[in-house]
Protein backbone atom coordinates (compact mmCIF):
# COMPACT_ATOMS: atom_id res chain seq x y z
CA UNK A 1 0.00 0.00 0.00
CA UNK A 2 1.05 3.75 -0.55
CA UNK A 3 2.01 5.57 2.65
CA UNK A 4 3.17 8.86 3.29
CA UNK A 5 5.42 10.54 5.79
CA UNK A 6 5.93 13.95 6.34
CA UNK A 7 7.33 16.05 9.59
CA UNK A 8 5.86 19.26 11.03
CA UNK A 9 8.50 19.92 13.58
CA UNK A 10 8.40 17.49 16.07
CA UNK A 11 5.54 15.53 14.83
CA UNK A 12 5.03 12.90 12.10
CA UNK A 13 2.66 12.06 9.86
CA UNK A 14 2.16 8.55 8.41
CA UNK A 15 -0.72 8.78 5.34
CA UNK A 16 -2.00 5.20 4.72
CA UNK A 17 -3.80 5.03 1.47
CA UNK A 18 -6.38 2.60 1.17
CA UNK A 19 -7.56 -0.60 3.56
CA UNK A 20 -5.20 -1.57 6.43
CA UNK A 21 -6.22 -5.47 7.21
CA UNK A 22 -4.07 -8.49 7.67
CA UNK A 23 -2.65 -8.40 4.17
CA UNK A 24 -1.54 -4.72 4.18
CA UNK A 25 -0.43 -4.18 7.76
CA UNK A 26 2.80 -5.50 7.89
CA UNK A 27 3.71 -2.39 4.90
CA UNK A 28 1.81 -0.02 7.84
CA UNK A 29 3.89 -1.21 10.99
CA UNK A 30 7.05 -1.44 8.94
CA UNK A 31 6.84 2.55 8.52
CA UNK A 32 5.71 3.11 11.95
CA UNK A 33 8.59 1.03 13.40
CA UNK A 34 10.71 2.95 11.27
CA UNK A 35 9.88 6.06 13.03
CA UNK A 36 10.03 4.67 16.49
CA UNK A 37 13.44 3.61 15.85
CA UNK A 38 14.54 6.58 14.22
CA UNK A 39 13.56 8.62 17.75
CA UNK A 40 10.42 9.69 16.63
CA UNK A 41 7.37 9.30 19.40
CA UNK A 42 5.06 11.81 18.84
CA UNK A 43 3.30 10.25 15.51
CA UNK A 44 -0.06 11.16 13.66
CA UNK A 45 -1.92 8.49 11.97
CA UNK A 46 -3.76 10.26 8.84
CA UNK A 47 -6.69 7.58 8.02
CA UNK A 48 -8.45 10.35 5.97
CA UNK A 49 -8.02 7.99 2.97
CA UNK A 50 -8.16 4.47 5.29
CA UNK A 51 -11.55 3.13 3.82
CA UNK A 52 -11.55 0.26 5.49
CA UNK A 53 -9.90 -1.96 9.01
CA UNK A 54 -9.10 -4.91 10.01
CA UNK A 55 -8.80 -6.03 13.41
CA UNK A 56 -5.42 -6.50 12.38
CA UNK A 57 -4.97 -2.29 11.61
CA UNK A 58 -6.53 -1.75 15.06
CA UNK A 59 -3.77 -4.07 16.86
CA UNK A 60 -1.07 -2.16 14.76
CA UNK A 61 -2.37 1.13 16.41
CA UNK A 62 -2.52 0.00 20.02
CA UNK A 63 1.20 -1.62 19.54
CA UNK A 64 2.15 1.91 18.11
CA UNK A 65 0.20 3.61 20.81
CA UNK A 66 2.33 1.52 23.49
CA UNK A 67 5.44 1.93 21.95
CA UNK A 68 5.20 5.90 21.66
CA UNK A 69 4.19 6.10 25.42
CA UNK A 70 6.96 4.26 26.99
CA UNK A 71 9.09 7.16 25.76
CA UNK A 72 6.74 9.98 26.67
CA UNK A 73 5.35 10.34 23.18
CA UNK A 74 2.08 9.35 22.24
CA UNK A 75 -0.18 8.43 19.12
CA UNK A 76 -3.01 9.95 17.61
CA UNK A 77 -5.21 9.44 14.79
CA UNK A 78 -6.66 12.25 12.67
CA UNK A 79 -9.55 12.62 10.21
CA UNK A 80 -10.87 8.88 10.64
CA UNK A 81 -13.39 8.02 8.14
CA UNK A 82 -17.21 6.90 9.38
CA UNK A 83 -16.75 3.17 8.83
CA UNK A 84 -13.36 3.77 10.58
CA UNK A 85 -15.00 5.24 13.47
CA UNK A 86 -18.13 2.81 13.76
CA UNK A 87 -15.30 0.24 14.61
CA UNK A 88 -13.09 2.19 16.40
CA UNK A 89 -16.36 2.85 18.89
CA UNK A 90 -17.65 -0.85 18.76
CA UNK A 91 -14.18 -1.98 19.80
CA UNK A 92 -13.66 0.41 22.70
CA UNK A 93 -10.54 1.80 21.01
CA UNK A 94 -12.22 5.49 20.83
CA UNK A 95 -11.76 5.41 24.20
CA UNK A 96 -7.96 4.31 23.97
CA UNK A 97 -6.69 6.82 21.29
CA UNK A 98 -7.04 10.54 20.85
CA UNK A 99 -8.95 11.28 17.78
CA UNK A 100 -8.79 14.21 16.01
CA UNK A 101 -10.88 15.90 13.21
CA UNK A 102 -8.28 16.98 10.90
CA UNK A 103 -4.57 16.26 10.69
CA UNK A 104 -3.78 20.13 11.73
CA UNK A 105 -5.81 19.83 14.76
CA UNK A 106 -3.70 16.47 15.98
CA UNK A 107 -0.64 18.42 15.23
CA UNK A 108 -1.94 20.75 17.39
CA UNK A 109 -2.76 18.73 20.00
CA UNK A 110 0.57 17.53 20.98
CA UNK A 111 1.66 21.13 22.06
CA UNK A 112 5.05 22.66 21.76
CA UNK B 1 -13.29 -4.39 10.38
CA UNK B 2 -15.40 -1.23 8.54
CA UNK B 3 -17.10 -2.13 5.62
CA UNK B 4 -15.62 -1.64 2.56
CA UNK B 5 -16.16 -3.00 -1.30
CA UNK B 6 -13.41 -5.19 -2.25
CA UNK B 7 -11.80 -3.90 -5.17
CA UNK B 8 -11.16 -5.87 -7.93
CA UNK B 9 -7.79 -7.07 -7.47
CA UNK B 10 -8.06 -8.05 -3.83
CA UNK B 11 -11.56 -10.13 -4.84
CA UNK B 12 -9.81 -12.31 -7.44
CA UNK B 13 -7.09 -12.30 -4.76
CA UNK B 14 -9.76 -13.72 -2.37
CA UNK B 15 -11.14 -16.01 -4.94
CA UNK B 16 -8.47 -17.69 -5.91
CA UNK B 17 -5.98 -18.41 -2.28
CA UNK B 18 -6.37 -22.10 -2.33
CA UNK B 19 -5.17 -24.89 -0.21
CA UNK B 20 -4.18 -27.74 -1.56
CA UNK B 21 -6.92 -30.54 -1.53
CA UNK B 22 -9.78 -27.79 -1.00
CA UNK B 23 -11.14 -27.33 -4.43
CA UNK B 24 -14.31 -25.47 -3.00
CA UNK B 25 -13.59 -23.37 -0.06
CA UNK B 26 -11.48 -19.74 -0.15
CA UNK B 27 -8.48 -21.55 0.41
CA UNK B 28 -8.53 -24.07 -2.12
CA UNK B 29 -4.99 -24.37 -4.15
CA UNK B 30 -2.54 -21.81 -1.53
CA UNK B 31 0.63 -22.84 -0.55
CA UNK B 32 -0.80 -22.40 3.36
CA UNK B 33 0.56 -25.26 5.30
CA UNK B 34 -3.33 -25.76 7.28
CA UNK B 35 -6.04 -23.51 6.69
CA UNK B 36 -6.97 -21.02 9.63
CA UNK B 37 -8.64 -22.24 12.70
CA UNK B 38 -11.90 -20.55 12.79
CA UNK B 39 -14.21 -19.41 15.97
CA UNK B 40 -17.61 -18.06 16.03
CA UNK B 41 -18.57 -15.82 18.95
CA UNK B 42 -22.19 -15.34 19.14
CA UNK B 43 -23.66 -12.38 22.02
CA UNK B 44 -26.63 -12.15 24.06
CA UNK B 45 -29.53 -10.82 23.04
CA UNK B 46 -32.30 -13.11 23.02
CA UNK B 47 -34.23 -14.41 19.89
CA UNK B 48 -32.19 -11.84 18.14
CA UNK B 49 -29.15 -13.89 18.27
CA UNK B 50 -31.13 -16.12 15.68
CA UNK B 51 -30.13 -13.16 12.89
CA UNK B 52 -27.03 -15.19 13.04
CA UNK B 53 -28.61 -18.26 11.02
CA UNK B 54 -27.11 -16.15 8.23
CA UNK B 55 -23.82 -16.13 8.66
CA UNK B 56 -23.82 -20.08 9.37
CA UNK B 57 -25.54 -20.79 5.86
CA UNK B 58 -23.17 -18.73 4.66
CA UNK B 59 -20.58 -20.52 5.77
CA UNK B 60 -21.99 -23.58 5.23
CA UNK B 61 -22.65 -22.62 1.09
CA UNK B 62 -18.53 -21.63 1.04
CA UNK B 63 -17.60 -24.52 2.82
CA UNK B 64 -16.02 -23.08 5.48
CA UNK B 65 -15.71 -25.00 8.69
CA UNK B 66 -16.27 -23.56 12.22
CA UNK B 67 -13.49 -25.43 15.04
CA UNK B 68 -15.37 -23.64 17.31
CA UNK B 69 -18.53 -21.78 18.32
CA UNK B 70 -19.16 -19.38 22.28
CA UNK B 71 -22.34 -18.81 22.64
CA UNK B 72 -23.86 -16.52 25.20
CA UNK B 73 -27.32 -16.04 26.44
CA UNK B 74 -29.39 -16.02 23.02
CA UNK B 75 -26.50 -16.75 21.18
CA UNK B 76 -25.63 -19.67 23.16
CA UNK B 77 -29.34 -20.92 22.48
CA UNK B 78 -28.27 -20.29 18.82
CA UNK B 79 -24.66 -22.13 19.13
CA UNK B 80 -26.43 -24.79 20.92
CA UNK B 81 -29.20 -25.68 18.24
CA UNK B 82 -26.59 -25.53 15.55
CA UNK B 83 -23.94 -27.86 17.30
CA UNK B 84 -26.85 -30.22 17.99
CA UNK B 85 -27.56 -30.68 14.25
CA UNK B 86 -30.64 -29.24 13.77
CA UNK B 87 -30.60 -27.72 9.73
CA UNK B 88 -31.96 -24.32 9.26
CA UNK B 89 -35.28 -25.18 8.50
CA UNK B 90 -35.51 -26.69 11.49
CA UNK B 91 -34.17 -23.93 13.60
CA UNK B 92 -36.85 -21.67 11.98
CA UNK B 93 -39.48 -24.21 12.59
CA UNK B 94 -38.01 -24.27 16.58
CA UNK B 95 -38.37 -20.87 16.73
CA UNK B 96 -42.08 -20.40 15.40
CA UNK B 97 -43.17 -23.48 17.84
CA UNK B 98 -41.61 -22.20 21.05
CA UNK B 99 -41.49 -18.73 21.07
CA UNK B 100 -44.08 -17.17 23.36
CA UNK B 101 -44.97 -14.76 25.62
CA UNK B 102 -46.68 -17.77 28.19
CA UNK B 103 -43.05 -18.57 28.94
CA UNK B 104 -42.61 -14.95 30.51
CA UNK B 105 -45.92 -14.80 32.44
CA UNK B 106 -45.57 -17.57 35.55
CA UNK B 107 -45.25 -15.47 38.35
CA UNK B 108 -43.29 -17.16 41.55
CA UNK B 109 -45.71 -15.58 44.33
CA UNK B 110 -43.02 -17.45 46.87
CA UNK B 111 -40.41 -14.83 45.43
CA UNK B 112 -43.07 -11.97 46.30
CA UNK B 113 -43.87 -12.77 49.24
CA UNK B 114 -40.76 -13.40 50.27
CA UNK B 115 -39.46 -9.63 49.36
CA UNK B 116 -42.22 -8.63 51.51
CA UNK B 117 -41.05 -10.82 54.14
CA UNK B 118 -44.97 -12.08 54.54
CA UNK B 119 -45.47 -16.05 55.61
CA UNK B 120 -45.01 -18.68 53.18
CA UNK B 121 -42.50 -16.62 51.25
CA UNK B 122 -39.01 -17.07 50.82
CA UNK B 123 -35.46 -15.99 48.84
CA UNK B 124 -32.74 -18.88 48.53
CA UNK B 125 -30.05 -19.17 45.97
CA UNK B 126 -32.89 -20.15 43.52
CA UNK B 127 -35.41 -17.10 43.56
CA UNK B 128 -36.51 -15.33 40.69
CA UNK B 129 -39.38 -13.08 39.88
CA UNK B 130 -40.62 -15.93 37.39
CA UNK B 131 -40.80 -19.97 37.47
CA UNK B 132 -38.51 -21.51 34.97
CA UNK B 133 -40.41 -24.76 34.70
CA UNK B 134 -41.70 -23.91 31.35
CA UNK B 135 -38.80 -22.53 30.01
CA UNK B 136 -36.22 -25.83 30.99
CA UNK B 137 -39.13 -28.00 29.57
CA UNK B 138 -39.12 -26.24 26.48
CA UNK B 139 -34.89 -26.64 26.32
CA UNK B 140 -35.26 -29.73 27.52
CA UNK B 141 -37.75 -31.25 25.07
CA UNK B 142 -35.28 -29.43 22.83
CA UNK B 143 -32.38 -31.27 23.76
CA UNK B 144 -33.48 -33.87 25.57
CA UNK B 145 -30.16 -35.37 27.18
CA UNK B 146 -27.54 -34.14 24.89
CA UNK B 147 -24.15 -33.33 26.58
CA UNK B 148 -22.10 -29.95 25.59
CA UNK B 149 -19.44 -31.86 24.70
CA UNK B 150 -21.13 -33.91 22.04
CA UNK B 151 -21.94 -30.92 20.42
CA UNK B 152 -20.41 -30.14 16.94
CA UNK B 153 -18.13 -27.92 16.52
CA UNK B 154 -16.36 -27.69 20.02
CA UNK B 155 -19.19 -25.49 21.96
CA UNK B 156 -18.82 -23.45 24.90
CA UNK B 157 -21.70 -21.61 26.97
CA UNK B 158 -20.71 -18.53 29.11
CA UNK B 159 -22.49 -18.26 32.59
CA UNK B 160 -22.14 -15.76 35.28
CA UNK B 161 -22.16 -17.57 38.82
CA UNK B 162 -24.95 -15.19 41.21
CA UNK B 163 -23.15 -15.31 44.11
CA UNK B 164 -19.34 -14.34 43.32
CA UNK B 165 -19.88 -12.33 39.70
CA UNK B 166 -16.84 -14.84 38.00
CA UNK B 167 -17.64 -16.01 34.44
CA UNK B 168 -18.18 -19.66 33.76
CA UNK B 169 -17.50 -20.85 30.59
CA UNK B 170 -19.23 -24.31 30.54
CA UNK B 171 -17.98 -26.73 28.52
CA UNK B 172 -19.47 -29.73 29.97
CA UNK B 173 -22.88 -30.96 30.75
CA UNK B 174 -26.51 -30.83 30.40
CA UNK B 175 -27.22 -28.50 26.82
CA UNK B 176 -30.65 -27.94 28.60
CA UNK B 177 -29.06 -27.23 31.74
CA UNK B 178 -26.39 -24.83 30.31
CA UNK B 179 -28.61 -23.03 27.73
CA UNK B 180 -31.32 -22.05 30.65
CA UNK B 181 -28.14 -20.96 32.89
CA UNK B 182 -26.59 -18.34 30.06
CA UNK B 183 -30.06 -16.95 29.37
CA UNK B 184 -31.32 -16.67 32.66
CA UNK B 185 -31.70 -13.06 32.94
CA UNK B 186 -31.73 -12.55 37.04
CA UNK B 187 -33.76 -11.48 38.81
CA UNK B 188 -36.52 -12.20 35.95
CA UNK B 189 -35.33 -15.92 35.96
CA UNK B 190 -33.76 -17.46 39.11
CA UNK B 191 -30.83 -19.05 38.86
CA UNK B 192 -29.93 -22.65 38.32
CA UNK B 193 -27.50 -24.77 40.19
CA UNK B 194 -25.26 -26.71 38.13
CA UNK B 195 -22.24 -28.42 40.05
CA UNK B 196 -22.04 -26.32 42.94
CA UNK B 197 -22.24 -23.22 41.22
CA UNK B 198 -25.92 -21.10 41.02
CA UNK B 199 -25.41 -19.75 37.66
CA UNK B 200 -27.32 -16.95 35.56
CA UNK B 201 -27.25 -15.34 32.39
CA UNK B 202 -23.73 -14.64 30.79
CA UNK B 203 -24.03 -11.56 29.71
CA UNK B 204 -23.50 -10.00 33.54
CA UNK B 205 -19.69 -11.75 32.97
CA UNK B 206 -18.86 -11.42 29.15
CA UNK B 207 -21.77 -10.74 26.96
CA UNK B 208 -19.55 -11.40 24.13
CA UNK B 209 -17.11 -13.71 24.61
CA UNK B 210 -14.39 -12.70 22.02
CA UNK B 211 -11.73 -13.96 24.69
CA UNK B 212 -12.71 -17.38 24.90
CA UNK B 213 -12.63 -17.54 21.36
CA UNK B 214 -8.78 -15.98 21.81
CA UNK B 215 -7.81 -18.70 24.22
CA UNK B 216 -8.56 -20.98 22.53
CA UNK B 217 -6.46 -20.41 19.51
CA UNK B 218 -8.53 -19.06 17.01
CA UNK B 219 -7.14 -17.72 14.09
CA UNK B 220 -9.90 -16.08 12.23
CA UNK B 221 -13.01 -15.15 15.19
CA UNK B 222 -16.00 -14.03 13.78
CA UNK B 223 -17.99 -12.62 16.78
CA UNK B 224 -21.65 -11.52 16.24
CA UNK B 225 -22.84 -8.58 18.43
CA UNK B 226 -27.10 -8.20 18.58
CA UNK B 227 -28.07 -4.90 19.12
CA UNK B 228 -30.84 -2.43 19.78
CA UNK B 229 -30.17 1.46 18.94
CA UNK B 230 -33.40 3.21 19.41
CA UNK B 231 -31.40 6.66 19.55
CA UNK B 232 -33.88 9.40 20.87
CA UNK B 233 -36.39 7.25 21.43
CA UNK B 234 -38.30 7.34 25.30
CA UNK B 235 -39.09 3.81 26.41
CA UNK B 236 -42.59 2.76 26.18
CA UNK B 237 -42.70 1.19 29.39
CA UNK B 238 -40.43 0.45 32.94
CA UNK B 239 -39.18 -2.82 31.49
CA UNK B 240 -38.24 -1.22 28.14
CA UNK B 241 -36.14 1.47 30.03
CA UNK B 242 -33.83 -1.07 32.18
CA UNK B 243 -33.89 -3.48 29.26
CA UNK B 244 -32.65 -0.52 27.10
CA UNK B 245 -30.34 0.51 30.01
CA UNK B 246 -28.83 -2.83 30.21
CA UNK B 247 -28.21 -2.73 26.45
CA UNK B 248 -25.93 0.42 26.37
CA UNK B 249 -23.88 -1.23 29.53
CA UNK B 250 -23.64 -4.43 28.03
CA UNK B 251 -22.22 -2.60 24.55
CA UNK B 252 -20.05 -0.72 26.51
CA UNK B 253 -18.55 -3.98 28.29
CA UNK B 254 -18.26 -6.13 25.05
CA UNK B 255 -16.33 -2.86 23.48
CA UNK B 256 -14.03 -3.15 26.52
CA UNK B 257 -13.35 -6.78 26.12
CA UNK B 258 -13.50 -6.28 22.05
CA UNK B 259 -10.49 -4.10 22.70
CA UNK B 260 -8.33 -6.61 24.86
CA UNK B 261 -9.08 -9.44 22.64
CA UNK B 262 -7.37 -7.65 19.70
CA UNK B 263 -4.71 -6.85 21.51
CA UNK B 264 -4.47 -10.69 22.43
CA UNK B 265 -4.94 -12.32 19.35
CA UNK B 266 -2.90 -12.86 15.80
CA UNK B 267 -4.67 -12.74 13.08
CA UNK B 268 -8.15 -11.60 12.45
CA UNK B 269 -11.63 -10.71 13.84
CA UNK B 270 -14.02 -9.78 12.31
CA UNK B 271 -17.10 -8.06 14.06
CA UNK B 272 -20.72 -8.33 12.48
CA UNK B 273 -22.77 -5.72 14.22
CA UNK B 274 -26.45 -6.93 14.03
CA UNK B 275 -28.03 -3.89 14.35
CA UNK B 276 -32.18 -3.46 15.65
CA UNK B 277 -33.70 -0.55 15.46
CA UNK B 278 -36.55 -1.29 17.22
CA UNK B 279 -36.91 -3.24 20.91
CA UNK B 280 -37.32 -6.82 20.26
CA UNK B 281 -38.38 -9.30 23.24
CA UNK B 282 -37.19 -12.63 23.95
CA UNK B 283 -41.10 -13.34 23.66
CA UNK B 284 -42.01 -11.77 20.25
CA UNK B 285 -42.57 -14.83 17.96
CA UNK B 286 -43.78 -12.15 15.31
CA UNK B 287 -40.60 -10.33 14.92
CA UNK B 288 -38.54 -13.71 13.87
CA UNK B 289 -39.04 -12.90 10.52
CA UNK B 290 -37.41 -9.49 10.58
CA UNK B 291 -34.68 -11.12 13.10
CA UNK B 292 -33.98 -13.25 10.17
CA UNK B 293 -33.58 -10.67 7.48
CA UNK B 294 -31.70 -7.60 9.89
CA UNK B 295 -29.24 -10.82 9.99
CA UNK B 296 -28.75 -10.98 6.74
CA UNK B 297 -28.26 -7.53 5.82
CA UNK B 298 -25.95 -7.42 8.61
CA UNK B 299 -23.95 -10.16 6.93
CA UNK B 300 -23.79 -8.94 3.16
CA UNK B 301 -21.67 -6.13 4.69
CA UNK B 302 -18.80 -8.72 6.20
CA UNK B 303 -18.80 -11.44 3.83
CA UNK B 304 -15.79 -10.42 1.83
CA UNK B 305 -13.79 -9.22 5.20
CA UNK B 306 -14.97 -12.91 6.56
CA UNK B 307 -13.10 -14.35 3.33
CA UNK B 308 -10.14 -11.74 3.36
CA UNK B 309 -9.53 -12.72 6.68
CA UNK B 310 -9.66 -17.11 5.99
CA UNK B 311 -7.99 -15.98 2.95
CA UNK B 312 -4.82 -14.11 4.29
CA UNK B 313 -4.25 -16.30 7.02
CA UNK B 314 -0.68 -17.64 6.63
CA UNK B 315 0.44 -19.65 10.06
CA UNK B 316 3.79 -18.28 12.08
CA UNK B 317 6.63 -19.57 10.45
CA UNK B 318 8.55 -21.80 13.37
CA UNK B 319 11.94 -20.23 14.57
CA UNK B 320 15.29 -21.61 12.43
Amino acid sequence: MEIKVEQKAKVTIITPIGEIDAQTVGEFTAILNQQLNAGQNQLIADLSRVNFMSSAGLRALLGTLKETRRSGGDFRLAAIQDNVRQVLDMTGFSGILKVFPTVDATVASFGD
Amino acid sequence: MSDRPVPEDRAAAITSASIPGDTDGPMAGSKVARRPKVGVVLGSGGIKAFAALALFQFLDENNIDVDFIAGCSGGALTAAVRGAGFSLAETRALLTEFVSGKLFSNLDYRTFLGMARLPFGRFENGSGILRSEGIREIYQGIFKDLRIEDLRPRTVIQATDVLTGDGVVLSEGLVADAVYASSAGFPLLPPICIGDRWLVDGAFSSSLPVLEAVNQGMDVIIAVAFRQHLSGQAPASFFEHVVSFMGRTTNINEAREMSLAIDLHHHEIVLIDVHFDRIIQMWDADAIPIVLEVGQQALETKKHAILSAIASFAPFAPRQ
